[in-house]
This record gives structure tokens, C-alpha cells and sequence, in this order.
């Protein structure tokens, strides 16, 4: 069987999203088979992710390698884009998603694997951007007025400011440090870069916070956050997942060869993580919309990536990506089921009696972003709090434990909502196609297995618990 | 004065907290895309200073400087667009409905 290049997994979504496109010129009203053929792609991408196996590509300058953390994080990429699309092939009337729509998530969903194998500063910043880009034009509501305009127009300003507060850190860094010179790590490596001095540390620190922007990290979410609860809930999972996991993996990579030149770095992403779980945790107590808690949990998921990055090494990295993927999944499945039923606390209200399955679907998707066993956010929580507890962290540990459970309260909201028995006054529902219910139960399934999967993750991925 | 690599990145800095501090305090969009614009510029220029003065010759810089350039006006686009779009009668009745 000949090698499959490492970069086809790109290549098929790159193209199956120009064929979404052409579909919506084409044939507008035919939007359900151009998800379905996504979702077929998406899926064929992952396989051909899995098969090309780990490796290196030098591409015009360009450094892309796959590790077994960036192998993690491709076939999640490529998971979650085929389950949105699979979602949207059976999504219909007021929550439909258009060709162009579908189109947009493959073409964002190429680049994000780019971003996750990228081993050189200009790779990274350019994947990053091209990935969260066409995700934030879905954000655009429907009957947007003036002011919903401004905000959403704000959010991809700050957006774009903090890309470009990476490519002005990455500058002051080179100019800091000196250039390795030597190829394949050329001088835009990420693993030859180094924070010499007060130029390479203010570097370092816009280096950083250009990534903790684009992962939706306190106080960035601040400014998510308006244009969130404006825009379609679906477009909301896809933008709080596909780019957060190539941001999370970016900057896994950035602390990485960062943090061993700056003393006390570890103790610094601590106290960042911190800072960001309190001011998450103190905004997401009052939401009463579930696209206000997507915007939220950035602040809080951020800080505990943080916490594994804290860590340093490999286990933390490893640990990290894990976490973001444990995350990302969750998120979008509750983004998808706030679609369907609405994303209001009132109108979630009772969704056992009248869909059991998008129910417990919603139940799973909260229990995982909370940290409650046996789901994926469980396991990704003790990876990182146990480690940081027998590296001698104990308040870190606490404070993870202590704000996991204390976000519970705006999660449990929605859950007691949906379990009560009140029937309040809510839209009518649309009608459930048996892809989107099977698009929210192998979401709801892949969170509990991988909850449950710390044995095949230790052979695979050199998880531990310690 | 001659043009020191402190000076070009003094100067960088100084315009990319122009631009943060636009982005930060405007509220219209005039003004937050224009806020873009001074940091992509400040980006760009102090890539191209790097590139000058410790480059090597080797371009690096100057290539990146052409990829960040190019990146921000694909932002400067999709805001300028978002901004001025008109919904059709049509899209406005579909609330959750997406692209």
C-alpha cells in the first residue's frame, strides 16, 4: 500500500469544502446532501490522518510535524467537523445550515490542522487565523441591526489584534534571541525560539497572550460573550471548538520551548490560570443562556489548560491537548442540542418529556464540562490536577477541584430545567431527522468513552495518572 | 537620529498600543477596524525590522511580513463586510438558522 502523504487529511477537506461551496451556488435547496458529503469527507480525512501515521514535511519553509499529540488532535479536528455536519444534514426550518455554512467548517477545519502539526512561528499564526476566520462570518446573526453588527465586527477586531499581537511577539522574540540557523529548524522554529532578556519576555508575554485571546481566555471573553448570545448556537459550538483545540495545541507547543528561559514561568501560568477560573467561574454563575456559558467556559476551560501547561514537559503538553479535546467535544454537542430546543434557561425547560434523548445528550455534554465522572472533562481534570498535586501545586490542584465543582451551579441550572417536569411556554420544536439524533448520541457516546478510556490513552498517547 | 533597531522596534511598539488601545476603547466600527490596521501594521513593520537587522539575509522575516500583511486584509475585509451587509427579508425570519 503506498504512504499516504501527511498532508491529505488538509487536501480532501480543502476540497469537499469548495465543493459545499458549489453546492450553494449550484443547487441551494440541496444544503442536507452537501452536509452529508462533508460529513463523509470529514470522516475520510480523519481515516487518511490516522493511516498517514506520524512524520515530518518540510513545505516551502513551512516545518509540520506529527506527534502523537498532534495525531490526537487532527482525528478529533476532523471528528468534530464530521459530526457538525452530520448534525446539519438533518437539521431543517429555522435551524437549518446552509451550503456555504458547511462549506465554511471544512475550510476552517483544514487549517486548524495545520495549526495543530505547525512547528514554526509563521505556519502557526497563519493556521490559527485561517482557522477561527471563516467560523467567525457564521456568527453573523440573522437579523443583525446596527448594534449586533458592531459587536460582532469588535469580536473579529480583537480577533485579529490578537493575531497579530503572536506575529509582533514572535518578532521581539527574534530579536531577543538568536536564530538557530540550522534546517530543518530554521529561524521561525517554535522549539529553537527563545526569551532572552526584557525584549524576549515582552515578546514571550504577547506571544502568549495572542494564543490565551484566540483560546477565549479571561478577559477575552468578555468579548465573546455579546456577540455569543446574538449569534445561531450552532455556530457557536463550532467556533468554541475547532479553533480552541488548534489554539490549545499551539500554545501547549509556545510554553513549551518558551517557559524553560523564564524563571518561574510555571508558577506564572499558575497564577494565570487562577485569575482566569475566577473570573470565569464569577461571570458564568449568573448566565442564563447557554451560548453565555460557551463564551464563559473559555475563561474556565483556559484555566485549567493552563494548570497543564504549568507542568511543563511532555506529560504536560500531552495532558493539555488532551484536555482541550475533552473540552471541545462536549461543547459543541451542547451547542448543538441549545440549537435544536433553544438556547434559554426557559425555553430548555422539561426537554425530558418532549426529547429524552437530547435530554440526556445535554445532561452528559454539562456533566463533562463540569468534570463529573465518567466523562472525557473528568479525566482530562484528573490528568492535569493530580499532576499538578504530586509536583508539590497542592493550592492549584485545590482551586481546580474547588471551581470545577463550583460550576456546576450555572450547568446544574440548565439540567434541573430540562429534567423538571414544568411545561412552560416555549417554541415549538423542530422535528427530530434521525441524523442529528444520531450526531448528538456518537457525541454524547465518544464523551462517556473517552471518560473511560485512561488505559488505551496511557498505551497510546503516554497518559499517566501519577 | 538614524534609524536604530531600538528605534524601529520602539517605534513598532509604540504603534501597536495605539492600535490595542483603539481596539480596546472604540465602539464603532470605523474606528475598530482602523484600530486592525495600526496593528497589523506595527506587526508588520517590526517583522520587516527584524528581517534588517537579524535576518541574516535569509528573508525569513520579510516573508512573514508579506503573510501577516496579507492576513490582515482578509480581517479587514470580513469586518468592513459584516459591518455594511443588509439582511434580505427573507433571512430575517430565520433566527437560529445558520450561514
Amino acid at each position: 500500500m503506498p504512504a499516504i502523504p501527511l498532508l491529505a487529511p488538509e487536501t480532501v477537506l480543502l476540497a469537499a469544502g469548495l465543493a459545499a461551496l458549489l453546492f450553494e451556488l449550484w443547487m441551494p435547496d440541496r444544503h442536507r446532501e452537501a452536509a452529508l458529503v462533508g460529513a463523509c469527507s470529514a470522516l475520510a480525512a480523519g481515516l487518511l490522518g490516522v493511516l498517514a501515521g506520524r512524520g515530518t514535511v518540510s513545505l516551502g519553509g513551512s516545518v509540520l510535524a506529527v506527534d502523537m499529540a498532534a495525531q490526537l488532535a487532527r482525528a478529533s479536528v476532523c471528528a468534530i467537523t464530521a459530526l457538525f455536519c452530520l448534525w446539519a444534514s438533518g437539521a431543517s426550518g429555522r435551524t437549518a445550515v446552509s451550503g456555504r455554512a458547511v462549506g465554511l467548517t471544512l475550510a476552517s477545519a483544514a487549517p486548524a490542522l495545520l495549526a495543530v502539526a505547525a512547528r514554526d512561528w509563521l505556519t502557526l499564526v497563519v493556521a490559527l487565523e485561517a482557522s477561527s476566520l471563516p467560523l467567525l462570518l457564521l456568527l453573523e446573526p440573522p437579523a443583525a441591526d446596527h448594534a449586533s453588527r458592531t459587536r460582532l465586527v469588535r469580536l473579529v477586531a480583537l480577533s485579529g489584534v490578537a493575531t497579530m499581537s503572536i506575529a509582533f511577539g514572535v518578532a521581539l522574540l527574534l530579536a531577543s534571541g538568536p536564530a538557530s540557523g540550522v534546517l530543518p529548524a530554521g529561524p521561525l522554529s517554535i522549539a529553537g525560539s527563545s526569551a532572552g532578556g526584557p525584549v524576549g519576555w515582552l515578546g514571550a508575554a504577547m506571544v502568549l497572550a495572542g494564543l490565551l485571546a484566540k483560546l477565549g481566555t479571561a478577559p477575552f471573553d468578555a468579548a465573546a460573550r455579546p456577540a455569543f448570545v446574538e449569534a445561531p448556537s450552532s455556530a457557536v459550538g463550532l467556533v468554541s471548538s475547532l479553533p480552541r483545540i488548534a489554539a490549545a495545541v499551539g500554545l501547549a507547543r509556545a510554553a513549551e520551548a518558551l517557559a524553560p528561559g523564564i524563571e518561574g514561568s510555571g508558577a506564572i501560568l499558575y497564577a494565570i490560570g487562577a485569575a482566569s477560573l475566577a473570573w470565569g467561574l464569577a461571570a458564568a454563575l449568573t448566565e442564563r443562556d447557554l451560548r453565555g456559558l460557551a463564551a464563559r467556559s473559555g475563561a474556565l476551560n483556559a484555566g485549567i489548560l493552563l494548570f497543564a501547561l504549568g507542568l511543563a514537559g511532555p506529560s504536560g503538553l500531552r495532558a493539555a491537548v488532551f484536555f482541550a479535546v475533552a473540552c471541545a467535544a462536549p461543547l459543541l454537542g451542547l451547542m448543538l442540542v441549545a440549537s435544536q430546543e433553544g438556547p434559554v434557561l426557559d425555553v430548555v425547560r422539561g426537554l425530558w418529556h418532549r426529547r429524552p434523548v437530547a435530554a440526556v445528550a445535554l445532561a452528559v455534554f454539562a456533566l463533562s464540562l463540569v468534570g463529573i465522572p465518567p466523562t472525557a472533562g473528568f479525566l482530562g481534570r484528573l490528568y492535569i490536577l493530580a499532576g499538578a498535586w504530586k509536583a508539590g501545586a497542592t493550592w492549584v490542584a485545590v482551586a481546580g477541584i474547588a471551581a470545577s465543582l463550583a460550576s456546576a451551579v450555572p450547568f446544574g441550572r440548565f439540567l434541573r430545567a430540562s429534567f423538571s417536569s414544568e411545561d412552560a411556554a416555549r417554541r415549538a420544536p423542530e422535528v427530530s431527522t434521525p441524523a442529528s439524533v444520531a450526531a448528538l448520541a456518537v457525541l454524547a457516546a465518544v464523551t462517556v468513552l473517552l471518560g473511560l478510556a485512561a488505559g488505551p490513552l496511557q498505551a497510546v498517547l503516554g497518559l499517566r495518572l501519577p | 537620529m538614524s534609524l536604530t533597531p531600538a528605534v524601529a522596534l520602539t517605534i513598532c511598539a509604540v504603534l501597536f498600543a495605539v492600535g490595542l488601545f483603539g481596539a480596546l476603547w472604540r465602539r464603532d466600527a470605523a474606528g475598530l477596524i482602523a484600530s486592525l490596521a495600526v496593528t497589523a501594521s506595527a506587526a508588520t513593520m517590526g517583522l520587516m525590522s527584524v528581517s534588517k537587522w537579524w535576518g541574516g539575509g535569509q528573508g525569513a522575516g520579510e516573508v512573514a511580513a508579506l503573510f501577516v500583511a496579507a492576513m490582515a486584509a482578509c480581517q479587514i475585509a470580513l469586518a468592513c463586510a459584516l459591518a455594511r451587509r443588509q439582511p434580505s427579508a427573507e433571512e430575517a425570519g430565520d433566527e437560529g438558522k445558520v450561514g
